[in-house]
């Protein structure tokens, strides 16, 4: 019937017209659509994005199915370029250990040092973390998003705002939150910002992604001086990140702006690590006892400043 | 084999764009690689005229990567429907030789890399680097050129199989 519908069956042999597909009017219908759907994207509508974490929460038995026969073809290739790469390999990890030896023995002595002068001062011990660790089952690594979905969601007690990391450091955060699965939104996407310590003077500043590999930092104060090596950590500012999780270090490339080569390999992730952690000072806000001390506290100086 | 004809399009360009979405651990910018492969098997299904590949198969095969990657939405259906119609076009022209018929496939590839980079960049309202775009372009390529391959080996020893086609004249 195709071919009736095409005109195929009585062709001539020669003829100058070439046997194809027609473009239906169906067609520019998607197209419209799909144009359609990108202005509404571009605009950043609400809808689409709830409506969108909806599905992409439906179809996660999929992703979870493909990644069967995914993995042992990952794990191939991660061997054969282990393979490639052993020699060169066991030659750092020699000189890094003989580094790593110096520094052990520096920092026995200084936590040994700190838990004496921890004790001496009463110091309010920190808050343990508790935690899930999930495997990636999809990831969206491109121009536009940088992204993973990991097989952990509501069930087990992910929220949106929770930092992810693994072995490395800070990969993320999580920013949606299904009943099976969440999203991850990494260190170097566009709309990522971590505040930051940079380097031995502790300077504050802001990682910002861009979608590039390597973060830059901004907002930096005048006059901050930061060097290639620099160590990155997270500063806790904001209650968004616990303080001291580390990121990278600053890249060596430092010509227009600082970047920042992170830690994680955010190409290859496997397994990553949510961290159950809540900003305590929200937690302080929503205290209905602190709230009332506080108010009992402001009254009676907004009367004495009211009255002449 | 009909039957086959009517599945395998519709199925490869979903198993394609599933594929897309897993995490393979590729370097971020050879990333874009990825969402290229259900470009070949789309055009080499459009240009396949007994194949069964509907309109709407492909608007929702990207679809479905723009919810999964969480990318714009509409941003790969609109480049899954321009690789359709770039194939509609190649499959009117004609070739007397296989080199002529890659020679349109390859352009197509590279007409609709080059119209996805442009997409995004109006996207964004920026020109981004068009690096990843080349490469992924010269792997859609190789991909085409092992697909074609495969199809003149197999498809010259199954020239006997297919069905005669009624013609009028000689």
């Amino acid at each position: 019937m195709a071919r009736l519908k095409d005109g195929l069956l009585f062709s001539r042999r020669g003829d100058d017209a070439v046997p194809g597909r027609r473009l239906r009017p169906i067609l520019f219908f998607f197209v419209f659509v799909s144009c359609a759907l990108m202005l509404l994207s571009r605009l950043d509508h609400s809808i689409l994005a709830g409506t969108r974490w909806q599905i992409a929460s439906w179809l996660t038995p999929v992703l979870k199915t493909a990644m069967i026969p995914v993995e042992p073809i990952r794990d191939l290739g991660r061997t054969i370029s282990t393979q490639v790469a052993l020699q060169s390999e066991l030659e750092r990890l020699r000189q890094e250990n003989r580094r790593l030896g110096n520094w052990e023995w520096r920092a026995r002595r200084l936590e040994t040092k700190l838990t004496d002068l921890e004790a001496l001062a009463k110091v309010v011990p920190e808050q343990k973390l508790d935690f899930v660790t999930s495997r990636v089952i999809a990831d969206s690594i491109g121009a536009f998003v940088h992204n993973v979905t990991i097989e952990a969601g509501r069930t087990r007690k992910v929220e949106s705002g929770y930092p992810v990391i693994n072995a490395d450091g800070l990969i993320g955060r999580i920013v949606d939150v299904g009943p099976d699965a969440a999203r991850v939104l990494l260190a170097t996407d566009i709309n990522s910002r971590i505040p930051v310590v940079v380097g031995p003077k502790a300077v504050r500043a802001i990682l910002a992604g861009d979608n590039s590999a390597e973060p830059r930092l901004m907002y930096l104060a005048d006059g901050a001086k930061v060097s290639p090596g620099d160590d990155v950590s997270t500063s806790g500012v904001g209650g968004l990140f616990p303080a001291g999780l580390r990121l990278g270090s600053v890249a060596d490339d430092t010509s227009s702006e600082p970047r920042v080569a992170l830690k994680a390999d955010l190409d290859r992730l496997d397994y990553v690590s949510v961290l159950f952690f809540n900003d305590p000072s929200a937690r302080l806000i929503n205290d209905p006892v602190s709230r009332k001390s506080a108010t009992d506290s402001a009254e009676p100086i907004s009367a004495e400043g009211m009255d002449p | 084999m009909r039957w086959l004809r009517a599945f395998l399009p519709v199925a490869s360009v979903a198993i394609l764009t599933v594929v897309a979405i897993l995490p393979w651990g590729l370097p971020v910018e050879d990333r874009f690689v990825l969402p290229l492969l259900p470009i070949v098997a789309i055009m080499y299904w459009t240009l396949d005229r007994d194949a069964w590949l509907p309109e709407w198969a492909v608007f929702l095969a990207g679809l479905m990567l723009d919810v999964l990657t969480q990318g714009p939405l509409g941003y790969w259906a609109l480049i899954y429907l321009v690789a359709y119609i770039a194939a509609v076009f190649v499959s009117h022209l004609r070739f007397e030789t296989a080199l002529g018929r890659f020679g349109a496939f390859a352009g197509a590839i590279i007409g609709v890399t080059a119209f996805a980079w442009l997409a995004a960049s109006v996207y964004f309202l920026k020109v981004l680097d068009w690096e990843p775009y080349i490469r992924s372009a010269a792997f859609a390529l190789a991909a085409a050129c092992l697909i074609l391959g495969v199809r003149a080996i197999f498809g010259s020893r199954n020239e006997s199989d297919r069905a005669v086609r009624l013609t009028r004249g000689a």
